[in-house]
């Protein structure tokens, strides 16, 4: 096996960065793909939260960086899905205690173990993004249709491409279709245009996700919810499948038709 | 031993440092050492750098920049046989050529208007966070957006939308201009005198925009043509 390892950065705090990278490691987990998640936010570790699988930490990142357990004893295995797994990352260190290299001979030992490695890069442009951005063979950036965000993003496409990791990959997310509607939103279009890199996924404003993630269930679980289907659908693209874009304007009873379509 | 890979050498337009035979890491650590053996002569110097071969990213030239500039020394150009290592430098608005004397000779018999007649060519979109600073003209094919600066001696002209900041003729050359094809910045500015505020207009045409009486007017493309003199 050799995985391909996908990092989830965003500049900007507080996107979904840590919701997307829980989200799509279930749905490629659910289609029976092996898939281990890197949390890359040391000091502010949350990804285990989001998963629901705080409990049961005991090594973590900087365990393995520093030799003092094995890989094996890092990675958690989730309970729900059976190719699911989790390296947590240190909640009493800080970004320093790991470099670069350090994610790199870590990811190419991982390679051979996974199909997918996640990695969950922290909010800023510093050392811990430089170390979730150095081993990854594809980097996707999660942004809001918010100028801020946006601006935020752009600055980090720019540093992803002067690290000659590009070109990234875009996801939206909180799209509000009603405030675009109004004209009160930057819609998908507009971010697209002016941050010109290829979209892989719109994720719609859905009250689940905020549910699911405070329950550590995430919503790419619930083949109903709309947010649901499309993190399951960026699982899709990102292993290469074809897939439309969802009619964000549809009623509900659509997508569950369009979801049992696929 | 530290000669074998770094020589100095004095030139008309300052120091030029020879790298040869090493990794771009320990260079710039030896060089910085050697600067600090004897901080009083290199203060205020300007280093031309010719890194040979060696293919290195914006991220560490522009640390090396940082660390030089601490000390205050400017580093203006860089000398390679690196393709990347030249976009790099072009990116961080550094120089690429020494620009000999002859050349510049040769120029004048041209009725050159202002030293530093080329250009910078940038072949990319200019994304926020990039700040390009250069006495030459500028000229991006792609996107300036916003957050992204671009500060020239001469003209900037974008063929893409410019959105970013901008400050054409900042070495005092009121004749600059700037031109895009959708000219819609977040700061304008020519020769240190800056705009009203630019609204977005619902008619995307090129425009470009020049000092007339100390303030800056912005024509369509089409008006332009009616008087070229102002070209």
């Amino acid at each position: 096996m050799s995985a391909t390892v996908v990092t989830i950065t965003s500049g900007k705090g507080g996107v979904g960065k840590t919701t997307t990278t829980a989200n799509l490691a279930v749905a490629l987990a659910n289609t029976g793909q092996k898939v281990c998640c890197i949390d890359g936010d040391i000091g502010l570790r949350n990804l285990d939260v989001v998963l629901g699988l705080e409990n049961r930490i005991v090594y973590d990142l900087v365990d393995v960086i520093e030799g003092r357990c094995r890989l094996r004893q890092a990675m958690i295995k989730d309970k729900r899905l059976e190719e699911l797994y989790l390296i947590p990352a240190a909640q009493t260190r800080d970004k320093s205690a790991v470099s670069p290299s350090d994610m790199v001979k870590l990811c190419n030992e991982l390679k051979e173990e996974v199909d997918w490695i996640l990695i969950d890069s922290p909010a800023g442009i510093e050392r811990g993004f430089r170390n979730t951005i150095a081993p990854a063979d594809e980097v996707l950036v999660v942004t809001n249709p918010e100028v801020s965000a946006v601006r935020d993003a752009d600055r980090i496409i720019g540093l992803i491409e002067a690290e000659e990791k590009g070109p990234a990959k875009l996801i939206i997310n909180r799209v509000n279709q009603n405030l675009i509607k109004r004209g009160d939103m930057l819609s998908a279009d507009d971010v697209v245009e002016l941050l010109a890199i290829k979209l892989i996924g719109i994720i719609p404003d859905d009250d689940n996700v905020i549910i699911s993630t405070n329950r550590g269930q995430p919503v790419a679980f619930e083949p109903k919810s709309k947010a649901g289907i499309a993190f399951n659908n960026i699982a899709s693209r990102l292993k290469g499948n074809d897939v439309p874009f969802l009619d964000l304007d549809a009623k509900d009873d659509l997508f569950s038709r369009l979801f049992r379509a696929n | 031993m530290a000669e074998n890979f770094i020589q100095f050498k004095g030139i008309s337009q300052g120091l030029l440092v020879t790298i040869s035979d090493t990794t771009w890491k320990k260079a710039s650590e030896l060089l910085i050492s050697k600067i600090d053996e004897s901080p009083d002569f290199f203060k205020g110097a300007r280093i031309a750098l010719d890194i040979g071969e060696l293919s290195i990213k914006s991220l560490e030239l522009s640390k090396l920049r940082d660390l030089l500039s601490k000390r205050e020394i400017t580093l203006w150009a860089i000398l390679s046989q690196s393709e990347t290592t030249l976009q790099t430098a072009r990116l961080l608005g550094l120089s690429v050529e020494l620009g000999t004397k002859t050349q510049r000779g040769k120029e004048k018999t041209d009725n050159s208007i202002f030293e530093g007649e080329s250009a910078v060519w940038i072949e990319k979109n200019l994304r926020a966070g990039y700040k390009i600073e250069t006495k030459c003209h500028v000229v991006v094919v792609g996107d300036v957006n916003p957050g992204a600066e671009i500060i020239s001696g001469g003209n900037i002209m974008v063929l893409g939308r410019m959105s970013g900041s901008v400050h054409a003729g900042a070495d005092g050359n009121s004749s600059a201009k700037v031109m895009a094809l959708v000219l819609e910045p977040t700061n304008l500015m020519i020769n240190q005198i800056s705009a009203a505020p630019i609204e977005k207009k619902k008619k995307k045409q090129p425009e470009i925009a020049r000092l007339q009486n100390n303030e800056i007017i912005i024509e369509g493309w089409e008006n332009l043509r009616n008087h070229r003199g102002v070209l």
